[in-house]
């Protein structure tokens, strides 16, 4: 597809520095508080608690920018002559590329901090990358309802959604990982049919609010 | 526009509104030769140079340049530009003696009629200026 | 060189249930500079925007060296179309900074000369660093068209790209055009309120009014065919009696009407008419061919 090459250089680009000002904003937040507050450092609890936060910007970054994205960079790069399909493409490829760096990122710094559990934490891969295609599908839900229906809409989705994330996000993961609680090894037990399921069934919801979203800005007019 | 040199006394009349651009261009060309700015077999400035100098569309200079190109004033040496030719001097006056009762007698007599001048009245008024 | 066009045919758009162009028909030629003028709202932004391929038409084809514009990356990569910047954006405050804005530019535009729009940023003085919503109009203004001149696009729109500078900075952007005109001999296309002092720099002229293109003529060719006549009342509606009228005026007894000339005529033959005949330039034949009121 020409442009795509284009778009995805610049949707990249744009996204990390997104995800970089993001994140090494919450891990200065982090690495400040854990100093405060521990007699002595302990340094797994931060590498963990670092990883944490890493992982849950990602999915910050993808609810802030479902409205941004879509409203005021993607009227750009076409007022720049780009067309339209290459740089929604451009922007959700660039979106999952970034969450997946986060997320790799994340696991680095977990495993650095209790070598032991790389296993674990490979073997739950599958919910990991559910969790991936989850978020990107509702920032699509966000992003293309946002763009039919204005940004009150966009805003209010954006805090819902937020508030979920917060709710099921950073504590499931570093509580329970730290902690390990027996509720973990119960994740690890399901059948690989049923991840195999959720996989396919977020995969179709990413694709699908993608679809939706561009029928919705595909003959949307331009104004800047 | 000032480069120096001789190009001081080239072209350094403006442009005005009452005439199409072209044919001031073209005027302002004949002028100078006339007045010995560009010499016969010497060259006139661009195309490009014209629209330079007078902010103007590069097509409206070669416009105007065309009309002398059509009437003689000026030929082409391909590759390096255009030219005044030969006997372009007397040429234009020539031509201008021609034009003159078109472009300044007929008016003038149209005025005095207006005015209720009569013919011997402005006979006078030529002698004594 | 190429001969290829932008061509419209039958444009039509509408914005819901309001029809704002109606059915136009336009061909851009390679290699020329067209003025592009109308009053506010006859439908110039939204020309541009549709025929440079950024919004879609709702009917009708525009297509440009023979390719379908809409969606078609290739026929895109041949226009540039630099709107007027704004200080807001889809989500308040427009923070891009002006070398960010420039550099996305860059990336987008296939033939993107950095090196040229450097040159630029420095002719106008522009600091790079400062985010847009923080320029002045003027300043704006610029960068619309240090983007639309360093594009390189074979086709090039300018949507009112001398708005906010003063008339310096103004004769400094109709040279810096000339300049990259006689270089590269692109195609532009420059819509405008300040119409006289442009008009020099157009070869032809395109007007539209209220959503139709009026015309699309040579500048010098369309000055010449109209021209403005005063006297008394009957001897002026004797003579414009079967020609096309743009406009008149009437004190007391006098009366004064903007003609056009009829084809082949070169002059006004005014035998036997005791009437004044001047010429028009471009700005007064705009407002007599469009400044009724509505």
């Amino acid at each position: 597809m020409k442009g795509l090459g284009r778009n995805i250089k610049y949707w990249f680009m744009y996204s990390v520095k997104s995800f970089l000002l993001v994140s090494v904003m919450m891990v200065a937040i982090v690495t400040v508080t854990s100093f405060m507050d521990a007699d002595k450092l302990d340094l797994s609890g931060t590498l963990v608690r670092t990883a944490g936060y890493i992982a849950f910007s990602t999915f910050i970054l993808v609810m802030v920018n479902a409205f941004n994205n879509i409203s005021v960079c993607y009227p750009m790069t076409v007022s720049l002559g780009s067309t339209r399909m290459p740089s929604l493409l451009g922007m959700t490829i660039a979106q999952h590329l970034v969450t997946l760096i986060g997320f790799l990122i994340a696991g680095t710094l977990i495993v650095a901090a209790a070598p032991g559990t790389i296993k674990d934490f490979l073997g739950c891969w599958p919910i990991l990358l559910a969790l991936i295609l989850i978020i990107h599908a509702l920032g699509g839900l966000i992003s293309a309802l946002s763009a039919k229906f204005g940004k009150l809409i966009g805003m209010i989705l954006y805090l819902a959604a937020l508030i979920a994330v917060i709710v099921t996000g950073v504590y499931f993961l570093t509580e329970f990982i730290l902690t390990k609680s027996s509720s973990i090894t119960i994740l690890f037990d399901i059948n690989s049919g049923f991840y195999a399921l959720i996989i396919l069934a977020s995969l179709v919801l990413d694709a699908l609010f993608f679809l939706l979203l561009y029928a919705f800005v595909r003959n949307k007019n331009i104004e800047i | 526009m000032n480069t120096g040199g001789k190009e001081d006394d080239e072209m350094n009349e403006i442009l005005t509104q009452e005439k199409s651009i072209y044919l001031q261009i073209s005027e302002m060309i004949e002028n100078d030769i006339l007045r010995d700015i560009i010499l016969e077999e010497e060259r006139v400035p661009s195309t490009n140079e014209l629209a330079k100098l007078y902010t103007i569309n590069p097509a409206t200079a070669a416009k105007g340049v065309n009309i002398l190109v059509e009437n003689g004033t000026l030929y082409k040496k391909r590759g390096i530009g255009m030219f005044v030719s030969g006997g372009a001097k007397e040429a234009i006056k020539k031509r201008r003696k021609e034009e003159f009762y078109d472009n300044y007698v007929r008016t003038l007599i149209e005025e005095a009629k207006g005015l209720g001048i009569s013919k011997e009245e402005l006979l006078t008024m030529i002698k004594e200026a | 060189m190429n001969e290829s066009k932008l061509v419209c045919t039958n444009l039509v758009k509408a914005y819901g249930s309001k029809e704002v162009l109606h059915s136009i028909n336009l061909e851009l030629e390679r290699g020329k500079i067209y003025g592009f003028i109308g009053r506010n709202g006859a439908g110039k932004t939204t020309l541009l925007s549709v025929a440079s391929g950024q919004n879609p038409a709702t009917s009708g084809n525009i297509t440009v060296d023979g390719m379908p514009v809409w969606e078609n990356q290739d026929a895109r990569d041949l226009i540039c179309f630099s709107r007027e910047l704004s200080p807001m954006n889809g989500n308040g405050a427009n923070t891009t900074k002006v070398k960010d804005y420039l550099k996305a530019a860059a990336t987008y535009m296939p033939n993107f000369d950095k090196a040229y729009a450097d040159e630029l940023v420095n002719a106008f003085g522009l600091d790079t660093k400062k985010r847009i919503s923080k320029l002045s109009k003027g300043m704006m203004s610029m960068v619309t068209i240090i983007v639309a001149l360093a594009s390189k696009a074979e086709f090039t729109f300018l949507d009112e790209p001398v708005a906010g500078l003063d008339i310096v900075a103004r004769e400094k952007f109709y040279k810096i055009l000339l300049d990259e005109f006689a270089a590269t001999g692109r195609t532009f296309v420059i819509s405008t309120h300040i119409i006289e002092e442009a008009a020099d720099v157009f070869e032809e002229v395109i007007i539209i009014d209220q959503g139709n293109i009026l015309l699309t003529k040579n500048t010098n060719d369309l000055i010449e065919s109209v021209v403005h006549i005063s006297g008394k009342e009957e001897e002026i509606d004797s003579l414009i009696a079967d020609r096309t009228v743009y406009n008149t005026e009437k004190i007391g007894r006098s009366k004064g009407a903007t003609i056009a000339l009829k084809d082949g005529e070169e002059e006004l033959d005014t035998k036997g008419y005791d009437v004044s005949v001047q010429p028009m330039n471009l700005q007064q034949i705009f407002v007599a061919m469009c400044g009724r009121e509505a």
